[in-house]
């Protein structure tokens, strides 16, 4: 999902660039001090989740965990996306300096579309509802990235649309993981910290 | 309360069987890393992700240090890829994996391999006219190709210590604290501003 330095054209790279200047900007806008530390910690976690492979079988699997990032922090998702993405490349050269534009659009673009659109369901006490919410937020929300990073190949390489599809049914599982576990901490914090999931976009 | 207690083990036992029922799940999630080393004549490439998985019928492309192509090729089912060693200096492997992910690493010519590069060409042509030197090239030629036989799985060895692992967890938890210095920093400007 890190797309490496070296693959994209130039135009692609910058074009990421100021979509991520952009997003990042509006986002930094949205966060008030109240909400530093929400951002802090869900830049953690999503720092942390895509290191950690869990072996499943014979593959292993990480969170991206962009989906939750959305509905709680709407707009803010992309700075605290793009701090994650920074020390990822910085320190192990996980994706690379200049498609950090790119990375950080094709992760947090998602995570505030899903906010979007499942913000609404999350509203109310019903616990179902939240949880569905919350599996379809992950599900859709890492469904679109990949889409989105095959889309950003696609306009750098040609003939890569054939793979397109092979590659969104191989990420099926992990689609419905993120899904599920979107869906657990969604209605956790629901129990726990409602309060917490009132984020205006 | 009684169904909570059936629907977590149910969703564990399904997860399990989601994940082994797709055998060969491309991990494209992470990032890959190439490896060369050379042994005797041949470069060996091997490619890999992070997370020790091989990476498969991945495009290997062999630059000189100029940036001209020599070669190209494809890796096998476990992640490598071998080519004579170029007789150029240096050369520049790049791999590229599916999903926008592409590693490359950079290899010096050894200078004992080009001796056993001539060696090698010179032992066919063993006509001999004066014994003497048929000798000593002879024997370099078998000490060479003893040499290279034993030390290989050495060599191989020493490769295998020097490839990357992915991050550690002292790494993982620098990081972390990266983040939390950054969200202080932001704190402390966000509320001197609204001073």
């Amino acid at each position: 999902m890190h797309i490496s330095e070296g693959i994209c054209s130039p135009p692609v790279l910058a074009a990421g660039m100021v979509i991520a200047a952009a997003g990042a900007a509006y986002g930094m806008k949205k966060i008030d001090t109240e909400s530093i530390p929400k951002v802090g910690v869900l830049s953690s976690a999503f720092f942390v989740a895509s290191l950690i492979h869990v072996p499943i079988g014979p593959t292993s699997v990480h969170l991206v965990l962009n989906g939750l990032m959305g509905l709680l922090l709407g707009w803010a998702a992309f700075p605290a996306i793009m701090i994650a993405l920074l020390l990822q490349g910085v320190l192990f050269q996980y994706g690379g300096l200049t498609s950090l534009g790119v990375n950080t659009v094709n992760m947090a673009l998602p995570a505030v579309i899903c906010c979007c659109l499942f913000r609404g369901m999350i509203r109310g006490g019903d616990i179902k509802k939240t949880a569905l919410a919350g599996f379809a937020c992950g599900f859709v929300s890492l469904t679109l990235s990949i889409a989105f990073v095959a889309l950003t190949l696609l306009l750098t390489q040609k003939g890569f649309l054939v793979t397109v599809q092979v590659v969104l049914a191989a990420h099926i599982p992990v689609m419905v993981i993120e899904g599920i576990v979107t869906a657990f901490a969604l209605v956790f914090l629901k129990k726990v910290k409602p309060e917490i999931l009132e984020v205006g976009t | 309360m009684r169904t909570k207690r059936i629907v977590k083990p149910c969703l564990g036992m399904f997860l399990l069987l989601l994940a082994t029922a797709v055998p060969s799940t491309p991990a494209q999630a992470h990032k890959v890393m190439v490896f060369a080393y050379q042994e005797g004549g041949t470069v060996y490439t091997d490619g890999y992700f992070a997370d020790g998985k091989k990476a498969q019928d991945s495009l290997v492309e062999v630059f000189e240090a100029d940036g001209a192509k020599l070669l190209e090729g494809k890796t096998d089912g476990n992640g490598l890829f071998s080519f004579p060693v170029p007789d150029v200096p240096e050369i520049r492997i790049v791999l590229t994996a599916s999903m926008g992910h592409r590693a490359e690493c950079t290899l010096k010519k050894e200078s004992d391999a080009a001796a056993t590069d001539a060696v090698k060409k010179d032992t066919p042509a063993a006509v001999p006219q004066d014994a003497a030197a048929v000798g000593e090239d002879r024997i370099r030629a078998i000490v060479s190709e003893e040499l290279d036989r034993k030390i290989g799985p050495l060599a191989r060895e020493v490769a295998l210590l020097h490839q990357e692992k992915g991050p550690s967890l002292t790494d993982i938890i620098g990081g972390i604290g990266y983040i939390i210095g950054i969200m202080g920093l932001l704190m402390y400007f966000k509320a001197r501003r609204r001073e």
